[in-house]
């Protein structure tokens, strides 16, 4: 079924594109806030890939590749949000933290230094690390989501962890402050 | 220290935990106003996708469904997969008497084409026969390019349907594959410069500029490390001479089917038609002629895996086009 709407879709339904993009919107906009954090960006972000998405359908020879495209697209979207910013690695801040969400990480401190540590990763590794932790791909298939050699996908989501995971060792911890222009 | 178990899962939980739930509605509202107006891209695919689309929604929304089966069921509508007709490997009509191996370099004869040829017909399935096509906008807008089509499977595609052309007559044919999408195809370029990275041709940046000669474009494609080339050889065709090259694009989907733009090699010259790769390995023959110093090319664009008896229908007619140059 989901096959067929790619199909009718890339032959100019628009319908069918209505679908695909409502039922992908959601997940797109998570990927998208995560690497941005910023929904406003992130806002931008998805509708710049669906755009995107519907202009290029017909390019698409493999409907079962959709979903990946789409990852693709948004990816690419947030990359281009930054540079029409031309700040990308300076706007984006972490999100302030709400001590009323309670996750099984348990403390707050946890979360301190995730947000820490993922906020200094590249804007190329925190994609990676999105698309992997979040998203559930396969470094192989976010190479081939990104279009990157598999090697490259590997070696930034390996730094990426170790960075997070030096964050989460950090013996002190510091006030969690707007890092404009820090990252 | 966590393990890295420990680790995986606490960042996986953690991105859960800050991920949004939910799009907002206007967000999509708002994509959506402007997809509707917006025009799909893709060359060949999108225009003849719509094509064969439209057709399909007048053929079962503007008939009595008992017309639709008996004219699907004796195969006077279209022949073609999804409409009741011969699968994709029906023998021609009338094979050509002298089958071309393909590729070829050698010169072909071309047959004559016969006595009253359409000039330019309508995006749209072709009739057996004869056509003209006058695929240039000025200053080449009187040559022309006469061909024998042996079947009625394919697809022509005007100019005046393809977005961002100004091309004002027949620009190729497109022969499509089951799931509706074009799969072969011959197309009519002139082309200005090559694109430095095909998957992000839009701009000018990384143009690849390249010369008025034949051997020009050949030395800019085969000097590209972006895709595969074969040695060019000499080939005449149409009463012209010039190289044959032939073209395969990467065969990593990633490099080729998810390019926000497509894949595009190369730059028309003004006035016409960005075409993209059909997808990973699209193999594309060309012939780089000079004609009257006009450089000209003529592609076929295919897989290594296209059914070789449509590969020779689509070889046939390129081996009938006659070339006049005013």
């Amino acid at each position: 079924m989901r096959r067929d709407l790619v199909e009718a879709a890339a032959r100019g339904d628009h319908e069918a594109f209505e679908v695909l993009a409502t039922s992908a919107g959601d997940r797109l906009y998570a990927v998208a806030r995560l690497i941005l954090r910023s929904s406003d960006l992130a806002e931008d972000a998805v509708q710049e890939a669906l755009v995107r998405a519907w202009q290029q359908l017909p390019s698409l020879r493999d409907p079962d590749r959709f979903d990946a495209w789409l990852h693709r697209l948004v990816v690419n979207a947030c990359a281009d949000q930054g540079r029409q910013l031309r700040r990308w690695s300076q706007q984006v801040r972490p999100l302030p933290l709400d001590a009323s969400i309670s996750d099984d990480t348990g403390a707050v401190a946890d979360r301190e230094q995730l947000e820490r540590g993922f906020g200094r990763l590249k804007p190329e590794q925190r994609a990676v690390v999105v698309l992997h932790y979040y998203s559930g791909f396969s470094a192989a298939e976010i190479a081939r989501i990104l279009g990157i050699p598999e090697g490259t996908a590997r070696s930034r989501l390996h730094y990426a962890t170790e960075a997070m995971r030096a964050a989460l060792q950090a013996d002190a911890r510091q006030p969690m402050v707007a890092h404009n222009g820090t990252m | 220290m966590p393990t890295d178990r420990q680790l995986d899962d606490r960042i996986s939980r953690w991105l859960e935990a800050e991920a949004p739930t939910q799009l907002p509605d206007r967000v999509l509202r708002a994509t959506f106003e402007r997809t509707r107006t917006t025009r799909q891209k893709g060359g060949w695919r999108a225009v003849l996708g719509r094509s064969l689309m439209n057709r399909t929604f007048f053929a079962l929304g503007g008939a009595a469904a008992v017309i639709v089966v008996g004219v699907l069921a004796t195969g006077l509508y279209f022949n073609q997969p999804g409409f009741g007709g011969p699968p994709e490997t029906t023998p021609l009509p009338t094979p050509p008497s002298a089958p071309t191996v393909v590729p070829t370099a050698a010169p072909s004869p071309a047959p004559t084409p016969s006595a009253s040829p359409v000039a330019d017909p309508p995006t749209g399935r072709l009739n057996a026969g004869t056509y003209v096509a006058h695929p240039f906008g000025p200053p080449n807008d009187g040559m022309s390019f006469t061909f024998i089509v042996r079947s009625n499977s394919w697809e022509a595609l005007h100019g005046r349907d393809v977005p961002d052309s100004e091309e004002s007559g027949v620009v190729g044919l497109l022969r499509f594959g089951e799931s509706g999408v074009p799969t072969m195809g011959m197309g009519f370029h002139r082309i200005r410069s090559l694109n430095g990275d095909p998957c992000n041709h839009p701009g000018t940046a990384d143009d690849v500029a390249i010369g008025p000669t034949v051997d020009d474009l050949v030395a800019g494609l085969t000097s590209s490390t972006e895709y595969e080339t074969s040695d060019p050889t000499d080939v005449s065709l149409g009463g012209y001479s010039g190289k044959q090259v032939v073209v395969t694009m990467p065969a990593d989907p990633a490099a080729v089917d998810q390019c926000a733009e497509g894949y595009v090699i190369w730059n028309p010259m003004e006035g016409g038609f960005y075409d993209n790769a059909f997808g990973p390995e699209n193999r594309w023959t060309l012939w780089i002629l000079d004609v009257e110093g006009q450089r000209v090319v003529i592609r076929i664009s295919d897989f290594e895996d296209s059914p070789a008896d449509l590969r020779q229908e689509l070889q046939s007619i390129v081996d009938s086009i006659v070339i006049t140059a005013p």
